[in-house]
C-alpha cells in the first residue's frame, strides 16, 4: 500500500511537467506581444523593451546558453517560483496571482457543482420516467427534450435565458454572483458565497447566492442533465429486463421498491461513470458560460488573460488548477481502497 | 490504476468528498483579501507607512482591525451607513471592462480613468460637456511670457481621502514620481509604467525631447511647472484625467500596488475606493468630506461589462443604472423604451482608412484621391451608424474646429471623378494588387479591426461597403482581419500593406492629439508618410504662445495634411450613450472622464 501511494504521488510529477510546458509553450505561441497589450496601443518601443526586460522576459525560453547560468531561463524560473509557491503578479493589474484564484476558483467550483446537482437529480428522475413509461408520449418527449439539450449551444441558451427571465420578465438576475449591496455587507471565508453564507449566519446571502446561481448553473447543467438522463434510461431500461427484476415483482414487491430498490440502484453504477466524466466537461464548459453570465470564475480570468497575453495569469493558473486536480484525483484513487474493500493496491 | 466499474459511484463520492475539503484550504489565500481591499484608503495611510517601508503587508494587517474578519457582526456592517432620510442605494455604471489600474498616472485605458476621474482630481478640469478648461484643485493659473513657466495657485483647505492635506509639497510629490525616473517613489523598477508621458510631455526629465525641467512647491499653495520649451497648452493636457494627483502617503503605502486591486486609488474626489472585487466591480462610497458639492448618491458601483449587448441587456434589466459605448443599432430600441433614454454627447473621436504609401500604387497621389473620391461616407454613416454622427472631412472632431482650415478638399462622393483620376495614373480598368518596396506583388489588402470601437462599432460591415464601394470604380480589394494585438503590433511595425483601418478617441483638447499622432513621425513607420513641413507646422503650433498664431499654423498643416492624403478621414461617430428614465445629472465629456458626484437616480 504504502508503495502504491509512493508511485502515485511520484506519478504526478511528470503529468505535472508535461501541462507546464504545453501551457507555458502554446501561451507563447500566440502571436501577439504581450507588452502592447500591457502598456497600450500608444506605448513606445522603449517602454516596450523596458516591461520585457523587468519582467525578465527577454531571457531565453528554456536552457540559457548565452552565457552565465545555464538554468537562468523564463521556463525554469517559472517552475521554481511555483514550486515555492509565489504565483507572481498579474502582468494587467498588478495583483498576486495567488489572490485572485482565492476567489475565482471556489467560484467555479460552486457553479459546477450546483449544476452538477441539478443535471444529476433532474437527469436521473427524467431517466428513471422515462425507461417506466417506455414508449409513452411522456417518454418520447423528455427524450426529444433530452435530445435538444445535448444540442443546445451553450451560449445560445444563456442568451435566451437571460433575455426571457433577466430582461423581459424581471425574475432573475443576469449575472454576477450577488447583488452589489449585499456584497458589500459580507466578508466571505472560502468564495463558495451558498456555503459563507451558511457560515456567517446570513441567510439572505445564501439565497440571493442562489438565486445568482439558478440561470448560469441551469444553462451549465443542459448537457450533462440530457446525458444523464438518455444514460439512465436506457441503463434502467436494459436492468429492467433482468430476471431478478421478474423475481422481485413475483415475490409480490411493491412495485415502487422494485424500481428503486432493485433498479435503479443497479442501474446507477453505468450512471455514476458518465457523471464522473461530467464533471471534468462542467469546469470546461464554465468558461462559455462564466462569459456569458459575467460569473467571476476562472474560466473567464484564464481566457481574459490569454486575450491579454498575461502570460504570468495563464501559465500559474493553469497550473494550479491541473495541479488541483491531479492531487484530487490522486487522493481519489488512494482513498478508494478505504471505501471498498473489494479493491486491493498492491 | 486497477478498479472495478462497481467502484464509480463511490469514486465519485470520494471525488466530490475531497473537493469539498480542498475548498477552504485553497481560499485561505484569498480569504484575507476582502480585508485588504475595503479599508486600505479609508484608514490612516499616515499611522501605517512607517512600518508598510519594510513590510508591505503591514497595511493590510493594521487596516483589518478595522474590519474584523472573525465576528459575524461586525463583518456585516455595511462601510457607509446611508444619512436619515435618504437613498441608500448605490449607482450603478456599466463600464465596459476591468480597469488596469486605479492609479490614474499609471492608466491610460478609457475604462480605467472613468473610475480614476471620481477618485483622483486634476489641477484643472473640464467644464460639464465642454472641453473648456476649468478650475479644479487649483484655481488660479498663469504663464509666462512665453509660457515655459506656469504657476497655479492650489484650492486650500482640501484632505486627501486618507485624511491628509492636499498642498503644494502633495503636488509636487506627484508630478516628480510622473516626470522623474529617479524620483524614490516611482516604483518604475517594480513595474509603474507613466506611460501618458512621452505621448504628451515628448519624453520623462532628462530625456532629450522632454518638455518637463522641474516642479516646485512655492509656498504651502503655490505650484511652479518649468518647462523645456514652450508649452502654452500645458492646462489642457493637465485637465485630462491622466494628472489625478493621489494622496502621497498612499502611494508609498501602496507602492508598486497603489493603484491595483488590493490598494485602489486614494485622492481627493468626489468618490471613496471601497473595494475591487476582481473581475465583477469596483466600488466607491461618497466623500462626505468633499471639499465641494457632495455625491447625491452614497455610492457608484462600477460594474465590468465587456460586451456591449450585455450592457444594453442588463440597462433593460434594470440591473445598471447608465453605460456607455453601446452599438450604433441599439439607439432606436433605447429611444423607443419607455425607461430608457439615450444620453447625447459630440463625437470627439476619427474613424479613417490609412493608405500605405510605401507600396505601388498608393504612392501616387491620384491613386490615394480616386480612392478617397470612390468612398461613399455618407452611405457609411447612414448604413453603419444609424446616420447619427457627421461625415469627416478633417481629422479633427468638431469640438476642435477652430483649428481647422476653412477651405478644405472635402473629397465628396464622385466615382467618376476616381475614375478619371485612376485613367490618369494608369489604371484605366482599376487594380486588384500593390507592389511592395521590395518588387512582391500582392493581392490588395483592406484591413479591418477585429474588436469594436466608437468609431468603428462594426468594422466589418464597414469594410464591405468600402469593398464594394471601391470595385464599382475597378478596385479590388481582399478583405482581412487578425487578432486585435497582432494588428497593432503589425500595424506599429509597418507590416500592414494595403488600406487598413483605424480610428482614434481625444483624450483632451489639443489638436495635435489627432493630428501629430497621425501626421508626425510616427507614421513614416506605419505607412511611410513623411513630410517635414507638416511636423515642424504642427510643432510650432502646439508652442505658438498666441492663440492666433497657433491657429493659423494649424490650419496651414491641415491643408498640407487635407493636400497629401495619407489617411482619410471617413466619419466622426458618437459613442451610443443610455441612462435610466429616472437618471438625471449626467452630462458625458467628450474626453469620457466626468464626475459622477451630480448623477441621481430613484429607485
Amino acid at each position: 500500500m504504502a508503495g502504491y501511494i509512493l508511485r502515485r504521488v511520484l506519478g504526478i510529477i511528470p503529468v505535472l511537467l508535461g501541462i507546464s510546458l504545453l501551457v507555458f509553450t502554446l501561451i507563447r505561441t500566440i502571436p501577439g506581444d504581450f507588452a502592447i497589450i500591457a502598456l497600450g496601443e500608444r506605448s513606445t518601443p522603449e517602454q516596450r523593451a523596458a516591461l520585457t526586460k523587468r519582467l525578465k522576459l527577454d531571457r531565453p525560453l528554456f536552457l540559457n546558453f548565452e552565457g552565465g547560468n545555464v538554468f537562468d531561463s523564463q521556463y525554469i524560473s517559472f517552475i521554481t517560483n511555483f514550486v515555492q509557491g509565489d504565483f507572481g503578479d498579474s502582468l494587467k493589474n498588478q495583483r498576486a496571482i495567488s489572490k485572485e484564484l482565492g476567489e475565482r476558483f471556489p467560484a467555479t467550483i460552486e457553479l459546477s457543482l450546483v449544476s452538477l446537482l441539478i443535471a444529476v437529480v433532474l437527469g436521473v428522475s427524467a431517466g428513471v420516467i422515462s425507461a417506466m413509461r417506455r414508449g409513452s408520449w411522456l417518454d418520447a418527449s423528455t427524450m426529444l427534450i433530452a435530445l435538444l439539450g445535448v444540442s443546445m449551444p451553450i451560449f445560445w441558451l444563456g442568451l435566451m435565458m437571460q433575455y426571457l427571465f433577466g430582461v423581459n420578465l424581471k425574475w432573475l438576475p443576469l449575472s454576477q454572483r450577488l447583488d452589489d449591496e449585499l456584497r458589500r455587507t459580507f466578508t466571505p471565508i472560502t468564495n463558495m458565497y451558498v456555503l459563507d453564507g451558511l457560515l456567517r449566519g446570513r441567510l439572505d446571502i445564501t439565497l440571493n447566492a442562489l438565486k445568482h446561481l439558478i440561470l448560469p448553473s441551469v444553462a451549465l447543467a443542459t448537457v450533462p442533465l440530457a446525458i444523464i438522463a438518455r444514460m439512465t434510461r436506457s441503463a434502467m431500461l436494459e436492468v429492467l429486463s433482468q430476471d431478478f427484476i421478474r423475481t422481485a415483482r413475483a415475490k409480490g414487491l411493491r412495485e415502487r421498491t422494485t424500481i428503486i430498490r432493485h433498479g435503479l440502484r443497479n442501474a446507477l453504477i453505468p450512471v455514476a461513470t458518465v457523471i464522473g466524466l461530467q464533471l471534468g466537461f462542467l469546469l470546461g464548459g464554465a468558461v462559455l458560460t462564466e462569459s456569458v453570465f459575467g460569473w467571476p470564475g476562472i474560466g473567464t480570468w484564464l481566457l481574459q488573460g490569454i486575450l491579454s497575453r498575461d502570460y504570468f495569469v495563464v501559465q500559474s493558473g493553469v497550473m494550479f488548477v491541473a495541479l488541483v486536480f491531479v492531487v484530487v484525483n490522486t487522493i481519489v484513487d488512494i482513498s478508494y481502497g478505504f471505501f471498498d474493500p473489494r479493491i486491493q493496491y498492491k | 490504476m486497477s478498479m472495478s466499474f462497481l467502484g464509480r459511484r463511490k469514486r465519485l463520492l470520494a471525488l466530490l468528498l475531497t473537493l469539498v475539503l480542498l475548498i477552504p484550504m485553497i481560499a485561505a489565500c484569498g480569504s484575507g483579501d476582502t480585508a485588504t481591499t475595503a479599508p486600505s484608503t479609508s484608514g490612516n495611510a499616515t499611522a501605517t507607512t512607517g512600518t508598510t517601508a519594510t513590510d508591505p503587508t503591514a497595511a493590510p494587517t493594521e487596516d483589518a482591525s478595522a474590519a474584523p474578519t472573525a465576528t459575524t457582526a461586525a463583518a456585516d456592517a455595511p462601510t457607509a451607513a446611508p444619512a436619515a432620510g435618504e437613498s441608500d442605494k448605490f449607482l450603478v455604471f456599466g463600464g465596459s471592462g476591468e480597469p488596469d489600474s486605479l492609479d490614474s498616472m499609471d492608466t491610460t485605458t478609457g475604462t480605467a480613468l472613468i473610475v480614476t476621474r471620481q477618485l483622483q482630481e486634476s489641477l484643472l478640469g473640464f467644464a460639464p460637456g465642454t472641453l473648456e478648461v476649468i478650475p479644479e484643485l487649483a484655481t488660479e493659473w498663469t504663464p509666462n511670457a512665453d509660457a515655459t513657466e506656469w504657476t497655479f495657485k492650489l484650492r486650500e483647505g482640501v484632505t486627501f481621502h486618507d485624511g491628509t492635506p492636499f498642498n503644494a509639497d502633495a503636488v509636487v510629490f506627484n508630478f516628480q514620481r510622473l516626470f522623474e525616473p529617479d524620483f524614490e517613489f516611482g516604483f518604475r523598477a517594480e513595474g509603474k509604467k507613466y506611460s501618458i508621458v512621452p505621448d504628451i510631455f515628448g519624453g520623462y526629465a532628462g530625456e532629450a525631447e522632454s518638455a518637463y525641467k522641474s516642479v516646485e512647491a512655492v509656498d504651502e499653495n503655490t505650484v511652479k511647472f518649468t518647462l523645456t520649451r514652450p508649452v502654452p497648452l500645458l492646462p489642457n493636457y493637465l485637465a485630462a484625467s491622466y494628472f489625478g494627483i493621489s494622496a502621497p502617503e498612499a502611494v508609498k503605502a501602496g507602492k508598486e500596488k497603489y493603484g491595483s486591486p488590493e490598494f485602489g486609488g486614494a485622492g481627493t474626489g468626489p468618490f471613496k475606493f471601497e473595494r475591487w472585487d476582481a473581475g465583477q466591480s469596483v466600488t466607491l462610497v461618497r466623500n462626505e468630506d468633499y471639499w465641494g458639492d457632495k455625491a447625491k448618491m452614497p455610492g457608484v458601483v462600477v460594474r465590468f461589462i465587456s460586451e456591449a449587448p450585455q450592457r444594453l441587456a442588463e440597462l433593460e434589466a434594470g440591473a445598471i443604472d447608465f453605460t456607455v459605448n453601446l452599438s450604433a443599432d441599439s439607439r432606436a430600441k433605447i429611444a423607443s423604451s419607455a425607461d430608457l433614454q439615450v444620453v447625447d454627447l459630440e463625437p470627439f473621436n476619427i474613424a479613417y482608412l490609412s493608405l500605405n504609401m510605401n507600396n505601388k500604387p498608393f504612392d501616387d497621389i491620384r491613386v490615394r484621391q480616386a480612392v478617397a473620391y470612390a468612398i461613399d461616407k455618407q452611405e457609411i454613416l447612414d448604413t453603419s451608424y444609424s446616420g447619427v454622427g457627421s461625415v469627416a472631412d478633417d481629422f479633427l472632431p468638431d469640438g476642435l474646429a477652430d483649428y481647422r482650415p476653412g477651405d478644405l478638399e472635402s473629397y465628396a462622393y464622385d466615382p467618376e471623378k476616381a475614375k478619371a483620376l485612376l485613367t490618369e495614373a494608369g489604371y484605366p480598368d482599376g487594380f486588384s494588387t500593390m507592389v511592395l518596396t521590395d518588387g512582391t506583388e500582392l493581392a490588395l489588402e483592406l484591413w479591418y479591426m477585429p474588436v469594436s470601437r466608437p468609431y468603428y462599432p462594426d468594422a466589418k460591415s464597414v469594410a464591405e461597403l468600402y469593398a464594394a464601394q471601391l470595385e464599382d470604380v475597378g478596385i479590388k480589394v481582399e478583405l482581412k482581419t487578425e487578432d486585435w494585438g497582432v494588428y497593432l503590433d503589425n500595424w506599429d511595425a509597418g507590416a500592414k500593406n494595403g488600406m487598413v483601418m483605424l480610428g482614434w478617441t481625444g483624450d483632451y483638447g489639443d489638436p495635435n492629439n489627432f493630428l501629430y499622432t497621425h501626421f508626425g513621425p510616427g507614421n513614416v513607420d506605419e505607412a511611410g508618410y513623411s513630410n517635414p513641413d507638416v511636423w515642424k507646422l504642427l510643432s510650432d503650433a502646439g508652442a505658438a504662445t498666441s492663440p492666433a498664431e497657433s491657429i493659423a499654423l494649424f490650419q496651414q498643416a491641415g491643408k498640407l495634411i487635407n493636400a497629401d492624403l495619407p489617411r482619410i478621414p471617413i466619419v466622426h461617430a458618437p459613442p451610443v450613450l443610455a441612462a435610466k428614465q429616472s437618471l438625471t445629472g449626467w452630462v458625458p465629456n467628450p474626453t469620457g472622464g466626468e464626475s459622477f458626484a451630480p448623477i441621481s437616480v430613484t429607485k
